[in-house]
């Protein structure tokens, strides 16, 4: 699933979770869903590591990219 | 030659004189020179000797007034000042005191940069229906900018706080001096022939007007223009601006204003989420504890038995969650006795009978009124001590 989709779903949960018709049962299975993709979305925006690089070159034409950080 | 004044002076009355006299006449000064001995104060003053080929005189400018130049002066800075004649009558000096101080040319230079930006203007440069959006989730961020400056720095640790996932493309360039236009330019040519990025900052830090020049070069300002990857704007700081800006698809005032506005997005969703997963946590909280409530109904033995087989399977575990449902569950029903049994700890101690327990004893006239102060009795008087197990009738004697 892509990351807007994500979080569509997490935000459908919260809506069924406020809702007295969902089952207790569901509601945790629910939950359960919903906390695993909300952690998997704050990985994403979080943890993930960026790469800092820097272009070596003056060609218009042709860049060397080497590491910064 | 007649004297000027047929009886002697005192150095005082003839500092005063003096004093009077430059001082009256010589106000709503402006001066051109250049900067020399610039000695700023720890008190915030700045003290400083205005000179050229032929003459010196001392300057100061009082904290007051140097907030509002926007230039760091420095040895050899030619300058234009506003200010007035001063006489330190104790030392027989005179100075001028600076109110205004501007760089030499300064008005020349924002003369020529009006003259640029209307040109640009009708070159198309600043037409706002070509400026592209920025994207929202950008994967690659080329910065332009020199590669030792604390505009990248800046960039850097805010992007690393805002979206440490975002890659950036550093392309150095030289941003100040005569080379710079012609090399800023050559990176943005750079980053569009090669599509380096998805998104483009030029920047640079404070300065002066001259330092920021090359921003306002039309080599800059064209390239900017043309840009296929959209770019942000983030030269000097607040007050500056530089012609770039207006080519821009988007301003920021500062270099760490530039990164905060292409990590915007990020910032958004990464609340966002934090925001849901609360919101997931509270309405699960609250849809237990009206299950608890509906479960309280039932037996204590039933009650553990169902909550058990609902939560007691591994996949009601929480993931990383430092305390289960199961455990928070369970927790709730060993607390259910527990708060009963706390209750009636809690209505124990309020009552007076316990504090008499402890072996205290209430003091009451033979009307049975409480008595709690010294000043409620007189000599002679009875009263009743209430022990826990009875009372017994007391006569008040004399002060102890």
């Amino acid at each position: 699933m892509s990351f807007e989709e994500d979080i569509k779903r997490v935000e459908e949960i919260a809506d069924k979770l406020s809702s007295s018709l969902t089952p207790l049962e569901e509601a945790i299975a629910l939950f359960e869903e919903g906390m695993a993709l909300t952690k998997k979305l704050e990985k994403i925006l979080a943890g993930a590591k960026r790469k800092v690089e820097i272009v070596a070159g003056e060609d218009p034409d042709s860049a060397e990219i080497l590491d910064l950080e | 030659m007649a004297e000027l004044f047929d009886v002697p002076l005192s150095v005082s009355e003839l500092t005063a004189l003096i004093k009077k006299t430059l001082e009256e006449g010589f106000y709503g000064l402006t001066v051109t020179g250049e900067i020399s001995n610039f000695r700023p104060s720890s008190t915030g003053h700045w003290f400083f000797t205005l000179k050229d080929e032929g003459a010196s005189i001392s300057a100061v400018m009082f904290k007051g007034s140097t907030w509002r130049v926007d230039f760091s002066p420095k040895e050899g800075d030619r300058v234009v000042i506003n200010g007035s004649l001063d006489v330190y009558a104790a030392r027989g000096s005179y100075q001028i005191k600076v109110e205004t101080m501007t760089l030499a040319g300064y008005g020349e230079i924002l003369a020529e940069l009006e003259r640029r930006k209307r040109r640009f203007l009708d070159l198309g440069y600043f037409a706002e229906e070509r400026k592209r959006p920025i994207p929202a989730f950008p994967q690659r961020l080329g910065v332009v900018t020199s590669p030792t400056g604390a505009a990248l720095q800046d960039i850097l640790t805010v992007l690393g706080r805002r979206a440490p996932g975002l890659d950036v493309l550093v392309l150095p360039a030289v941003v100040q001096g005569e080379s710079a236009a012609e090399s800023i330019a050559a990176r943005i040519r750079q980053a569009n022939s090669l599509l380096l990025c998805d998104v483009l900052i030029v920047s640079r830090g404070g300065g002066s007007v001259e330092d920021l020049l090359p921003f306002s070069d039309e080599a800059v300002v064209k390239e900017i223009a043309q840009s296929q990857i959209p770019i942000v704007s983030g030269i000097g700081h607040e007050v500056d601006f530089a012609l770039a800006d207006f080519a821009a698809d988007l301003r920021a005032p500062t270099p760490s204003a530039a990164a905060e506005l292409v990590s915007a997005s990020y910032a958004q969703l990464r609340e966002r989420v934090e925001s849901l997963a609360a919101t997931l946590r509270q309405r699960t909280q609250s849809r237990l504890s009206i299950a608890e409530a509906h479960l309280a109904r039932g037996s204590r033995k039933s009650l553990a038995q169902r909550t058990l087989t609902l939560f007691g399977s591994k996949e009601f575990l929480l993931a990383n969650a430092t305390r289960s449902l199961t455990q928070q569950i369970e927790q709730r029903l060993a607390s259910w006795e527990a708060r009963l049994v706390l209750a009636g700890h809690r209505l124990e101690a309020l009552s007076p009978l316990a504090v008499l327990e402890r072996g205290y004893a209430v003091v009451q006239d033979l009307d049975g009124r409480v008595i709690a102060s010294r000043e409620g009795t007189a000599i002679g008087e009875q009263l009743d001590i209430r022990f826990i197990d009875g009372k017994r009738r007391v006569s008040v004697e004399e002060d102890p």
